[in-house]
């Protein structure tokens, strides 16, 4: 490596923070199943994801400058920002609005069940997406459930998540 | 509704990850105390750390640091991407083989001293930095040694290293 030679894009850079941030949260996961087994990660897991989600997505609506969240509309557009933002490349997913105002995540390649499947780990291992996304919405100030069906046994890597809100 | 700049997202990442981490030890204190949470803290930073420094390798393509000025361009370009404003450190490469850090305030000092436990906390901000030095073979020394948090018993916090890096040698014609 030379001295000045190198450059890294915002992007690469994002990348890098994103997949060590990912590699933090995972050794967690993995250094608590060692010290206490899976059901005291999980717990673990989903009380930090709860935690964090409504501190994350509030200084996401701080640094955007976003305002009250008016309609679903809106609600699918920071959706869209934040797991733009929060997710790894290779999570892929879809967002929609539908009729009667919930916004459906369709998670096309979860990255969180490619990891704990790697691991031999998806019988034991509970997901913590619906406490994070739940979370997400306390953040919003927005009334609401969040319903998502399966859980890390029987997702397979996809799964549905949708957000109902009272307007 | 503005779009963070690009500096903005990266202070983002990088408090949202710090939060993370402080929840996980949060929680993993209320469950099984300090004792265990400063050993799965540690564990968990550490085999962070080792795939953080390589990625950071990989990604800048950097080799082996075989020079002093090799490995500081290294150190420098890795602290802008691993580190937040927020952190409220300076570091100095001064001379050959020096470098010298210290902290003015620490996160971790005041989230940890919010807990109630930080007379027991065993640092883990250092450990990084250690962590990527082994995981790059860098032979260094470190004083003060401290296995607990320095803010807390000296009001400062500080590390000098010296590492072991030859003067690149001059060829003859």
């Amino acid at each position: 490596m030379k001295a000045n030679d190198v450059i890294l894009t915002p992007e690469q850079r994002e990348k890098l923070l994103r997949d060590s941030w990912i590699s933090h949260d995972g050794q967690w996961a993995l250094k608590t199943i060692q010290e206490f087994g899976f059901d005291a990660a999980s717990r673990l897991n989903q009380a930090a994801a709860r935690s964090q989600g409504k501190i994350e997505i509030k200084r996401l609506m701080a640094a955007t400058k976003w305002g009250e969240i008016k309609d679903a509309e809106d609600f699918k557009r920071l959706l869209a920002i934040a797991c733009d933002l929060y997710m790894p490349e290779e999570h892929k997913y879809e967002i929609e609005q539908f009729q009667d105002n919930s916004v459906l995540g369709r998670v096309l390649e979860c990255y969180v069940y490619k990891n704990v499947s790697k691991a031999g780990a998806t019988t034991y291992f509970r997901c913590a997406a619906k406490s994070r996304f739940t979370s997400w919405l306390e953040g919003c100030a927005l009334k609401r459930e969040v319903i998502a069906e399966r859980d890390m046994d029987n997702c397979k890597g996809t799964c549905e998540i949708t957000f109902k809100i009272r307007w | 509704m503005k779009l963070p700049e690009k500096d903005e997202l990266k202070e983002l990442l990088v408090k949202n990850w710090m939060t993370h981490d402080a929840m996980w030890f949060y929680h993993s204190l209320q469950e099984c105390g300090i004792e265990k949470t400063n050993r799965i803290n540690k564990a968990a930073i550490r085999d962070m750390a080792a795939i953080e420094i390589k990625r950071i390798q990989k990604a800048v393509g950097a080799g082996n640091f075989d020079t002093w000025d090799e490995f500081k361009r290294f150190f420098e370009i890795t602290m802008g991407i691993a580190t937040g404003k927020f952190m409220n450190y300076r570091y100095s490469l001064p001379a050959r083989n020096i470098m010298h850090g210290e902290w003015e305030s620490c996160f971790a000092y005041e989230g940890i001293k919010a807990l109630g436990v930080i007379d027991r906390y065993e640092c883990g901000i250092m450990l990084r930095i250690d962590t990527w030095l082994d995981t790059l073979g860098i032979k260094y020394e470190v004083e003060p040694k401290v296995t607990g948090c320095m803010m807390h018993t000296d009001g400062k916090c500080f590390r000098d290293y010296r590492f072991f890096f030859e003067k690149k040698s001059q060829r003859r014609r």
